[in-house]
């Protein structure tokens, strides 16, 4: 893929705590693609904010990137300083995160943010920040936006904290937005405007968008390109129809199984995965999923499987995905 | 469907919060929280509540089981009201009502064992000693899915679901004939989720318990109600079968509320109603219909009079003017 905006190659995170090493990224690759919206789903835990921190450089203390390549317009950002990042942190690649309140400066107004934001990284004087400031809160659909320039942020809704929020990170219109569960602290009718909203910026502005999230129906409506994580690996990428219509992952069809679907609204039960998510601490090389799977294999527990190809653009990292485990399957040479 | 008795019948019933503005006389408000709402909860249903946040669900919620005061209104459970009554006389009520909470971190005292915290309302009740708390304690860990070892653990030692069936036998301890739930699920992961909800249905089974159960996840509330109510700024807008409420929605609210659920399997041809504004502050609430403000339908007599919940079809009411006629 030439037209990939980023490219990551076998990135390794670890945080080094007190009681050991917590793997929370093991050996995951991808890319994501000019223009596109890519999904990341899994449950707290595995792994997926972890990924969007590496990228922003913004790993706290105990954390490190340990391994791997994070190629963005062909320069490593894996191995740049802090104080270079800085100059691609809100500049190029910029993210919204899960909690407006807790992002944004209480003593600060809106406006006065987003302004220091494109002073700091463009050479331009006061009043010009300030116009821009004007057009980006229009932008992200903040009502009256002229008097709202001088609010403080306790002053705003929780919704349009957020949008708030997206002005920011758009300031010096960045080409990648990461959004860190940008709706889950959102109610749904607010969260069906800002969806809307995430949605226009890409067509408006060809942002590449990467949103992270546990909602897989908030995935289904807003990507194009999904990625299954799951105790800190990836389990399954597809296009994002072929996800929910042909999941190839047993991790991936125990989640779907467990959502109720609305629209039948059957009352029959639900089908969950049983156990609990693994514990990163301790070290285990075999699929981090193989001690909830129905279909565990002696295979899984001695290591994790490759990503395999199971149709146009759908990759699945399942030793069941694998032809020879398939072929000695049916011959029943395997347990 | 068995014969429908009545459990809990509740009416007008009101929570303001007094909110101080400004100095001297006058200067009092009150977020009207919950503000005249009606309904009736039958035995042995799940009756769930949703709503946006700042909807007046979780106050419904605390109201009934008395940890707010009730400002105005009656709440009859099993025919006698418990609006008013002291602490000692509610005492025999709080073993019939019992609660799970949101949050399983905070829900639970962190300095006391498993045992000790299921045991507490055993203990306050004076329904068990000795012997036999123990023995009840272990068939409540066991009712729950958690085992016997886990009686001495502390809370920290356990995830977020296993905290959260720890205050469910908490709750079951008493053997209440009612519970709400309040949001007990929306604090876990996905996968958890499934199994909490498949518990819950489980007791509620085996010990024919009623269910109130407030979320604002739409589509887990469908799966577990038997019958839904909806709120917005504090009052109900709507209440039906669940079936019907999802296909038949009558309230513009319902509707565009229902509409914005992201939905994996969604039929392409549904278009989302996409709500203009947020919602009003429930210290002065707009008179007349509280939707109107956001409402694409609203017209003069909605700004003027506030519409009140009828019943439009049997068993499903609704608070709308545009069904009057």
């Amino acid at each position: 893929m030439n037209d990939a905006i980023l490219k990551i190659n076998n990135l390794e995170i670890s945080f080094y705590t007190h009681v050991g090493e917590v793997r929370a990224v093991r050996d995951v690759s991808f890319s994501v693609k000019k223009g596109e919206i890519l999904g990341i789903v899994g449950e707290s835990g595995s792994g997926k904010s972890t990924v969007l921190l590496g990228i922003m450089g913004l790993l706290q203390h105990p954390g490190k990137i340990k391994a791997g390549e994070i190629i963005f317009e062909g320069e490593n950002l894996a191995v740049k300083s802090n104080k270079e990042m800085q100059h691609i942190r809100g500049k190029k690649i910029s993210m919204i995160f899960q909690d407006p309140m807790s992002s944004l400066n209480p003593v600060f107004t809106v406006g006065n943010q987003i302004a220091e934001t494109i002073m700091t990284h463009e050479h331009v004087s006061r009043k010009d920040a300030n116009k821009r400031v004007l057009e980006l809160l229009e932008l992200v659909r903040i009502p009256s936006a002229k008097s709202r320039i001088n609010c403080y942020p306790h002053e705003f809704s929780g919704g349009m904290r957020q949008r708030a929020m997206i002005a920011l990170a758009l300031a010096c219109s960045p080409q990648m937005l990461l959004a860190d569960e940008p709706t889950t602290a959102l109610d749904v009718t607010i969260q069906a405007q800002m969806m809307d909203l995430l949605r226009d910026i890409r067509k408006e502005l060809d942002t590449t968008i990467i949103l992270v999230t546990h909602d897989l129906g908030v995935v289904s409506e807003m990507c194009d390109y999904v990625q299954v994580m799951y105790g800190g690996r990836l389990m399954e990428e597809a296009v994002c129809r072929d996800i929910f219509d042909a999941p190839g992952h047993p991790y991936t069809k125990g989640l779907l199984r467990s959502i109720p679907n609305v629209k039948k609204g059957s009352r029959e039960r639900l089908k969950p995965i049983e156990g609990s998510p693994p514990d990163l601490i301790t070290p285990f090389d075999g699929c981090p999923f193989a001690f909830r799977c129905p279909s565990t294999m002696n295979l899984c527990m001695e290591g994790a499987s490759q990503e395999w190809e199971i149709g146009e653009k759908h990759r699945c990292a399942c030793h069941l995905c694998n032809p020879q485990v398939q072929a000695l399957l049916k011959e029943g040479g395997i347990e | 469907m068995m014969e429908k008795k009545e459990l809990l019948k509740v009416n007008g019933l009101k929570k303001y919060f007094p909110v101080k503005k400004g100095f001297g006389k006058g200067s009092m408000q009150y977020v009207k929280a919950v503000d005249n709402v009606n309904f009736t909860i039958y035995k042995g249903e799940t009756f769930g509540l949703v709503g946006e946040s700042g909807c007046g669900k979780s106050t419904t919620g605390r109201t009934l089981i008395r940890l707010y005061d009730v400002t105005e209104g009656e709440i009859l459970f099993e025919g006698t009201d418990i609006s008013r009554m002291r602490e000692r006389e509610l005492l025999p009520y709080r073993k019939k009502m019992q609660m799970i909470f949101q949050d399983p971190y905070s829900s639970l005292n962190a300095r006391m064992t498993v045992s000790d915290i299921i045991g507490e309302p055993l203990d306050i009740h004076r329904l068990a000693s000795g012997k036999e708390r123990q023995d009840r304690i272990a068939k409540l860990l066991e009712d729950v899915g958690l085992k016997q070892e886990h009686a001495n653990r502390y809370p920290h030692e356990f995830s977020g679901g296993q905290r959260q069936r720890v205050g469910i036998a908490r709750a079951l301890a008493v053997n209440p004939e009612f519970i709400i739930c309040d949001e007990p699920i929306s604090a876990l992961d996905v996968s958890i989720q499934a199994q909490v909800v498949n518990m819950l249905e489980d007791i509620q089974e085996q010990y024919g318990i009623t269910y109130l159960f407030i979320a604002h996840d739409l589509s887990m509330v469908r799966h577990i109600s038997d019958r839904i109510g909806v709120m917005y700024l504090g009052q109900l807008v709507e209440i039906a079968e669940s079936d019907e409420l999802y296909e038949n929605p009558q309230h513009p609210y319902t509707q565009a509320l229902l509409s914005a659920i992201p939905d994996p399997y969604k039929d392409k041809e549904k278009s989302r109603i996409m709500l203009e504004g947020e919602v009003p502050s429930p210290i002065n609430p707009p008179k007349g219909c509280r939707f109107a403000s956001r409402c694409k339908y609203a017209s003069d007599i909605c700004r003027e009079a506030e519409p009140e919940l009828k019943e439009i079809e049997k068993g499903h009411f609704c608070a709308c003017h545009l069904n009057e006629k």
